[in-house]
């Protein structure tokens, strides 16, 4: 499912065909000499996904992410504050999503 | 919140000075000219970092007050290595009595750098020198847009209107987005953002709108001199072009026409550093391909001395009024 809920995002995503061909060549293509450097993009991407990952850990034995309960009050609200400012300082430069393509 | 509103308050009763200007970039009118017990404190503080220097808010009767205004090469390593404080030292061996200060900001394009000198024109130089380049406007087109860009209050900005949030944000843009996604990928998300450094630098109609920008701020500053009757010298920048290769020349890019056409008013006086440096041995006067070594500073500094001195724009204290 997500395989397929991504290639449509993809598809809706695209501005034409052929560059839809494009990307999903590329996903074939791991030698590319003028592709760009992959390693530190990533980095941008752990800084955002760490946080979620420990979150989920942190509630894992609850099996639901909003249940912070069992925490102590003090560090729950630290969670809550990185949380919060994570968010609002994602989301300043943020653009629609597919959504409007529909 | 409550974290984040005690954040909040500390900073802006502790912070209060630097945060002061500190999301203009540079477009703030007089943050970094702090004044204080009857100086003058030049700080690197509000967007405007200056190299820190201090003076009285009255000049000295007999001691010619200079201020050096433009980017990263006027700024050097250090305000004393810079030709901008090595002016003051060559007139005072010459017998002038002179002081000079470094107003160079880096990264700062026309635009900024005549803000800058709007706001020095207040504490009464003699004489003031602008170092013009164009190579910084998509700095200034970048930070420009990056100071508007929360100031509405659409509630989409509302967290941003919290200084410690938008600190957050700024560190969190500066050093890790600009550092760890290429700018080809950002600038397909940077509505907001400038037209590309990169793009720009393929591109004959973004450079020549950044000419004619360095040229009109150049004039503001030529005009907001002299309304004040403070004589301007304009030092038109040079740089090693392909200095990588066998055959690179020192360029003035256009800047020695624009400012010998704009010195040609009464007060306004034109240096063109590619003039100066010619017949030296350039490799050993610039540290890269735009900013100086410590001796090109000094040769820099001399010319300008020569410069003062030959249209009297400074007074030798023999001469001096009593």
């Amino acid at each position: 499912m997500l395989v397929l809920t991504l290639l449509g995002w993809a598809i809706f995503r695209a501005e034409s065909i052929p560059q839809l061909f494009d990307w999903l060549n590329a996903l074939g293509e791991w030698h590319n000499p003028d592709a760009l450097d992959w390693r530190k993009p990533s980095r941008w991407l752990w800084l955002h996904i760490v946080p979620l990952l420990l979150l989920q850990g942190a509630t894992f034995k609850q099996e639901d992410e909003a249940s912070l309960s069992h925490i102590h009050w003090a560090a729950r609200g630290v969670v809550y504050l990185l949380l919060f400012i994570l968010t609002v300082t994602s989301m300043v430069n943020d653009k629609e999503f597919i959504y409007f393509q529909f | 919140m409550i974290l984040l509103c005690l954040v909040e308050i500390t900073v802006r009763l502790q912070f209060q000075e630097n945060m002061s200007g500190r999301f203009e970039y540079g477009f703030h009118p007089t943050a970094g000219f702090i004044e204080a017990r009857g100086k003058l404190h030049l700080k690197r503080t509000g967007g405007r970092r200056f190299r820190p220097q201090t003076m009285s808010l009255e000049p000295e009767k007999g001691v010619a007050r200079i201020f050096v205004i433009g980017d990263s090469v006027v700024r050097g390593s250090s305000v004393e290595s810079s030709y901008a404080r090595k002016i003051a030292h060559e007139l005072n061996e010459i017998g002038v009595g002179a002081e000079s200060y470094n107003l160079g900001i880096g990264g700062h394009g026309a635009r900024r750098t005549h803000l800058t000198l709007a706001q020095s024109l207040n504490y009464k130089p003699d004489l003031v020198i602008l170092h013009i380049n164009n190579s910084n406007e998509y700095e200034d087109e970048r930070e420009y847009r990056r100071s508007q860009q929360f100031k509405s209050w659409h509630p989409r900005n509302w967290p941003m209107k919290s200084f410690a949030l938008r600190r957050i944000y700024e560190i969190k843009t500066e050093r890790f987005l600009w550092r760890w996604i290429p700018q080809s990928i950002r600038l397909q998300h940077a509505e907001n953002d400038a037209d590309a450094e990169l793009e720009a630098s393929l591109s004959e109609e973004v450079l020549a709108r950044w000419g004619e920008q360095v040229h009109e701020s150049t004039l503001e500053s030529i005009q907001a001199a002299l309304e004040k009757s403070i004589p301007i010298l304009i030092i038109s920048q040079a740089r090693i072009k392909d200095r990588d290769k066998a055959d690179w020349a020192l360029t003035d890019n256009g800047l020695d026409e624009l400012a010998a056409k704009l010195a040609q008013k009464n007060s306004v006086f034109h240096l063109s550093m590619k003039s100066v440096f010619q017949d030296q041995d350039t490799e050993s006067i610039y540290s890269d391909s735009s900013h100086l070594s410590q001796e090109g500073h000094t040769l820099l500094a001399q010319a300008v001395a020569k410069v003062l001195v030959r249209q009297g724009l400074v007074k030798f204290e023999k001469d001096a009024e009593p």
